[in-house]
């Protein structure tokens, strides 16, 4: 855990965090911690715009790129060999390092074109697909259902309905 | 990105351990629960008629609230007073609104279950497990003496609250939910309210022409939906499944429901719509909403909690037994 915390940072010694991100990978539950704490350190900053399987679609999109095929050296470097994975998850990691910074707590919405691909179709707003979270028509009708089991309507008995005729549309998240 | 890991985290881990050192006016469990169960108690058995303001965003609303209980069952209506005319009847069966100002009358049915208080006794002391409860001072609120209580989250999986009690009967007079900056996310807030007074059957009639109930109609029954969530927050369990129907000639929509005791969070799955679907996040008061595709299905979750509960909660809903 906290060797997750001084990764996260940087702040390894490089065969140190090699070690730690070859442990990631061959760890689900280290893996899962991982993108806890990116979560929760964007929810901390309100950047919580991009899709938690965000990662993982860029590594599937690296896993179609092209192998480029090259003559083997004779002798092979053992450090070549450990290059390349922890580069694609270095540059993952940048990508999604780089788009946070690129975005400076703004109010329109980020949208991940699901499957779409690559960072450039990362889009700010909806110029092309509209999350479907305000308009979704069967958000009324959900809510109602809801509130039948929220605690709050326990306590608050029909008061707690209020939610559901209130006069504000479903907002998009900030 | 730099520093969180660092900073940050353990900050807030240490904020919590010394919140729970400093706390000396923490309440037992015991007696915490005890003045949960009695609000709950309240809302359910007490006659009471008032009008309450709900504040969310920047936004205030004003409702005028009835509420009647004989040995028939319980009886409410609420009806809005700021904006388009609006009324709520519910009673043991179901859940009917009115919207006055397109003539539009919906139903909806309840489910055959008591969530109160059949629900919270064991839900009650996994609670304090995800909740730290803490007895504030004595305010007045709409003219009564009211007692406050605080329930501070552990995690960042869920709102904290702060509830104000009236003292004689325990009846909910203001409710606030806060974000971890400690920010009010949803307020309600009567400004005036009549307790125990004599309420007639009348007042919480319908003001509109109630359409009758379609022959047959029962309350929804629990059925197991071939649905799960794999990975939900730590406290949340599930309390309900079924499968309901959806209006306007929609089809079946699987609705698991989970609950950490103090929040909800709903699961909808419904067949995907024509349109294109990408994940969404938005949200209505302090209610979380976010939408995804998940091959041919389109996942709803909605809950009063941050967007990353209901998000990670989206992001592991699959068929059963895969």
């Amino acid at each position: 855990m906290d060797k997750i915390s001084v990764l996260m940072d940087g702040e390894f010694e490089p065969a140190d965090g090699q070690r730690e991100i070859r442990r990631l990978e061959n760890d689900p539950e280290l893996a899962q911690s991982w993108q806890t704490y990116h979560l929760i350190r964007d929810a901390l900053r309100n950047e919580l715009d991009l899709s938690p399987e965000f990662s993982t679609k860029v590594h599937a999109r690296l896993e179609l790129e092209p192998t480029v095929v090259a003559p083997r050296r004779l002798i092979p470097l053992p450090i070549a060999r450990h290059a390349l994975p922890i580069a694609a998850s270095v540059a993952g990691i940048a990508v999604v390092g780089w788009l946070a910074l690129s975005s400076p707590v703004t109010n329109s919405p980020m949208t991940f074109v699901a499957g779409a691909g690559t960072a450039a179709q990362v889009q700010q707003g909806a110029a092309a697909a509209v999350p479907v979270g305000a308009q979704h028509a069967g958000i009324p009708e959900y809510l109602v259902a809801h509130q039948e089991f929220s605690p709050s309507t326990a306590m608050q008995g029909v008061v707690s309905y209020v939610r559901t005729v209130s006069n504000e549309e479903p907002k998009q998240n900030r | 990105m730099k520093a969180f890991g660092k900073t940050i985290l353990p900050l807030l881990l240490l904020s919590q351990a010394l919140v729970g050192l400093a706390r000396a006016d923490a309440l037992g469990d015991a007696e915490a629960l005890a003045m949960l169960q009695r609000i709950a108690q309240a809302a359910r058995e007490q006659n009471y008629r008032g009008t309450f303001v709900y504040q969310h965003g920047n936004q205030a609303e004003s409702s005028r609230i009835t509420h009647f209980v004989d040995r028939t069952g319980e009886f409410e209506k609420l009806e809005t007073l700021d904006g388009p005319r609006r009324e709520i009847i519910r009673n043991s069966t179901e859940i009917v609104t009115f919207y006055a100002d397109t003539g539009v009358v919906k139903r909806e049915r309840r489910t055959a279950r008591k969530v109160f208080p059949a629900l919270l006794p064991d839900q009650l002391s996994v609670l304090t497990e995800y909740y730290q409860l803490r007895k504030a001072g004595q305010d007045r609120i709409a003219g009564h003496d009211a007692q406050a209580l605080i329930l501070e989250p552990r995690d960042q999986y869920r709102y904290g609250h702060k509830l104000w009690a009236e003292i004689k009967t325990g009846l909910l007079l203001k409710a606030r939910m806060l974000n971890e900056k400690g920010e009010v996310m949803e307020q309600f807030h009567f400004t005036e309210v009549s307790i125990g007074v004599p309420v007639t059957k009348d007042s919480v009639m319908p003001g509109f022409a109630m359409p009758a109930p379609t022959k047959g109609e029962s309350t929804l029954a629990p059925t197991d939906t071939g649905w799960a969530v794999q990975n939900q927050p730590a406290g949340f369990k599930k309390i309900m499944e079924m499968q309901r129907q959806k209006q306007a000639g929609g089809g079946q929509v699987a609705h698991l429901v989970f609950s950490d005791g103090l929040a909800a969070v709903s699961v909808f799955i419904e067949p995907m719509p024509t349109a294109r679907i990408v994940p969404g996040l938005s949200h209505q008061g302090a209610v979380s909403i976010y939408t995804r595709p998940l091959s041919d299905k389109l996942i709803t979750v909605l809950g009063e909690t941050p967007p990353v509960t209901v998000m990670q909660i989206a992001n592991s809903v699959s068929p059963k037994g895969r």
